[in-house]
């Protein structure tokens, strides 16, 4: 028996550390195939309009960059109901309000994901411009390594791409 | 001088506003619009390929998405001087329409409803008196006893548990809510059933997008949508016969559900039609293109000056020089190096942050300005400009809502109410129904046209050695939103966004003028100063959208919660 989930990117990849999220998630995406039942979903910033990719989930990894205290690269993980019922203006990342909010909203509709697991990557630089700094960028791997396992625990083991793909960091030069 | 009171962060979605009013004997007599974040981003697309920029613009913002993948596509198509096929265009148009009735029903229910509806006060309703009530003004089949009933346990066991999480930083019990209990009730079950009406229409544009929530099917020079009726892997028949049967269904929900709520929501606040007019000045610009060349629109757009809507003047194509030619920003007040006020293709983003003075510089939002003024812009002027010329759904939805408020409220309303902190809502709520109504027909126009054997769905764009310009123009669900670009040998040179937020939430310009939220916010009432409900009341009737419209990031700015100083 498997039930759907789905794992999310969050983030704004032209506010360099802030597209951490994304990066890792193409970076999977790149490595691994998911059976049917699991999607990878590039949430941006969107809050409302991932109502839409998450209401017929059962669970949620989202991965995104986490403004709390600690050194730039540092990986925390929170899971179960801690950081939903945060207080709203008690900002972690520039864009939770609206992913939050919408979790919260969801949870009153008596829809959506019922188990969340955050991975957070603590940033260093969120000023203009597409590249990662080398603390966060080299997050990626571990991180990934985090996601398997935590999928794992769902008795989800993706196939590995052999060879990987290119992933698609779209939006860094064309150079990198 | 009086007090002081700062509100700070405005906006429930993201972004970092802050707003300043001055408070005599319980008005508002002063106020400052302050943008607290730098965001230049549009440097990031200096030297880059304008074929892509649509993919990097649709990033700027985590609201509004597709706005900015359109208004880009129009820039660089009017740069090169052209034609998109007919198709490409009414599959834009329903993209359009769909994200813009997703944007205004989220708007009104989860982030603006909360300010007039007291949660709390559910516990009081009476079901059965509710659903009598709006049976009475609504044929919607579920405003039901059972329904209510539902809601009303379901609102007061988050209340028992004390874990009211969404809700818990309402103006619960505040002086200024006075929707009756049962008109609470109403509004909460609506809200909810509005979360799934916000899907139902995502879905449309998911399925016309490729993706949401960032679509991928859109191309300099038209759609990448593969059409063809009969195939499985295009954009065939049962797609677009899905589209159709998700645009019936919402329709009932903004028909029988939204405009009504607004209505009658909007009965028991008709004070509020009293406040939150401003300069009256209005901007919109033409939307949903009939042909290849964007040269007729369903929608009309234009200018008001003063509330005069006799001198309305309209922009009529997407080269029209009245608008081309009358669009400045001035960063006079603004952190930005210079004092200056200039066209779009001659601006550069050079910021320059000062300390936050209410006397001088206090905002990273530039200030734009058209023929010189500060311009309201969104689904009020929008509509406002519709109703100048005649539109006739406009006018019809214009009766549906002055007919739906004298049932409940008895007062026969007159349109100059519209200049209005309520009457942006209601604007919001009618051209919802209107825009519903225009991706009905663009549906029809899709199908025969397909019908008739045309397949084409993208124009090569073909860039010349040497400088152009181009500016695209989108009437998006918070206003007029355009984009202007300079192109060197292929490759862009200077990219600027315009957007609604910048023209509503400006700061001052060098002559004094205000913005537009500084200008509506002057006259407004405050009943309790610690808890200033009434600025987020005008500020929210905007629509605001901060991550758009200020371009910056300031680090300090990230802990925020409502402070309160006296100066």
């Amino acid at each position: 028996m498997s039930t759907k989930g789905a794992i999310i990117g969050i983030g704004n990849v032209l506010l360099k550390d802030d597209g951490i999220g994304i990066k890792i998630l193409n970076h999977i995406d790149a490595h691994f195939h998911f059976p049917e039942t699991v999607e990878l979903v590039d949430g941006g910033t969107c809050g409302a309009t991932l109502n839409t990719a998450i209401v017929d989930k059962q669970w949620l990894i989202i991965i995104d960059a986490l403004n709390v205290p600690g050194d730039p690269g540092e990986v925390r993980v929170l899971a179960g109901e801690s950081f939903i019922h945060r207080p709203a203006q008690t900002k972690m990342s520039p864009h939770q309000v609206g992913f939050l909010d919408l979790i919260q909203l969801m949870r009153f509709e008596g829809t959506g994901p019922e188990e969340l697991e955050l991975i957070g990557i603590i940033p260093e630089d969120l000023t203009n411009g597409p590249d990662i700094t080398a603390s966060v960028d080299a997050t990626i791997e571990p991180v990934t390594q985090k996601v398997l396992e935590l999928l794992k625990n769902r008795g989800i083991v993706p196939e590995k791409r052999d060879p990987p793909l290119k992933p698609d960091y779209w939006w860094l030069p064309v150079s990198a | 001088m009086g007090k002081i009171v700062t509100v700070d962060p405005i906006t429930r979605i993201e972004g970092h506003l802050k707003i300043d009013v001055e408070i005599n004997k319980g008005k508002i007599t002063n106020a400052w619009s302050s943008g607290q974040m730098f965001r230049g981003i549009e440097l990031i697309l200096e030297g880059r390929d304008p074929r892509e920029a649509w993919i990097f613009t649709q990033r700027f913002c985590g609201v509004c998405t597709t706005v900015h993948a359109i208004a880009s596509v129009r820039a660089v198509e009017n740069a090169l001087q052209m034609e998109i096929p007919l198709n490409a265009q009414l599959i834009r148009n329903l993209i359009i329409a769909a994200h813009t009735m997703h944007d205004h029903i989220v708007h009104f229910y989860h982030l603006s409803a909360l300010d007039w509806v007291d949660i709390t006060q559910v516990l009081k309703a009476n079901p059965k008196n509710a659903a009598n009530l709006a049976q009475s003004l609504s044929p919607w089949t579920r405003n039901t006893v059972h329904e209510f009933r539902a809601v009303k346990e379901k609102v007061k066991a988050v209340v028992d548990s004390g874990q009211l999480g969404i809700f818990s930083n309402g103006y619960w019990g505040h002086k200024a809510m006075k929707l009756h209990p049962d008109v609470n009730l109403i509004a909460v079950a609506h809200y909810l059933q509005a979360l799934e009406y916000q899907r139902t229409i995502n879905d449309c544009v998911g399925l016309l997008g490729a993706k949401t929530p960032h679509i991928q099917n859109l191309a300099v020079g038209g759609v990448a949508n593969a059409i063809n009726l009969d195939d499985q892997t295009a954009l065939n028949m049962t797609t677009l016969l899905r589209v159709k049967h998700l645009l019936d269904e919402v329709q009932q929900f903004i028909n029988q559900v939204y405009l009504i709520d607004v209505c009658t929501i909007g009965s028991f606040y008709l004070d509020w039609a009293g406040y939150g007019a401003g300069d009256l000045n209005y901007l919109a610009v033409p939307e949903f293109p009939t042909d290849t060349k964007g040269e007729k629109f369903d929608m009309m757009g234009g200018t008001i000056f003063k509330g005069d809507f006799g001198g309305a003047k309209a922009i009529t194509n997407f080269n029209d020089p009245y608008f081309k030619d009358n669009v400045q920003e001035s960063i006079a007040r603004s952190w930005y190096d210079g004092d200056w006020q200039k066209h779009p293709y001659e601006q550069t983003t050079e910021p320059k942050y000062t300390g936050y003075d209410r006397a001088g510089d206090y905002s990273y939002v530039k200030a734009p300005r058209f023929k010189g003024k500060p311009m309201q812009v969104g689904p009020l002027a929008q509509v406002l400009t519709s109703y100048a010329v005649g539109d006739k759904a406009t006018k019809k939805y214009v009766g549906v809502a002055v007919d739906t408020i004298k049932a409940v409220s008895g007062k026969k309303i007159p349109l100059a109410a519209l200049h209005s902190t309520i009457g942006r809502h209601a604007a919001r709520a009618i051209r919802c129904a209107v825009v519903n109504e225009m991706a009905m027909s663009h549906w029809d126009m899709l199908v025969n046209n397909l019908s008739k054997g045309d397949s084409e769905y993208f124009n090569k764009p073909v860039f010349p050695k040497g400088e152009i310009k181009g500016f695209g123009f989108h009437e998006a669900p918070r206003g007029a939103l355009s984009h202007w670009v300079v192109i060197n040998d292929g490759k862009i040179k200077n990219y600027q966004c315009v957007v609604p937020s910048t023209w509503n939430a400006g700061p001052r310009d060098a002559q004094g003028q205000k913005g537009p939220y500084e200008a509506c916010l002057i006259g407004n009432p405050i009943a309790d100063s610690k808890r200033p409900l009434e600025v987020l009341r005008t500020i929210h009737s905007f629509d605001p959208c901060l991550a758009c419209a200020v371009h910056a990031f300031d680090p300090e700015g990230n802990e925020l919660g409502v402070v309160e100083t006296n100066i």
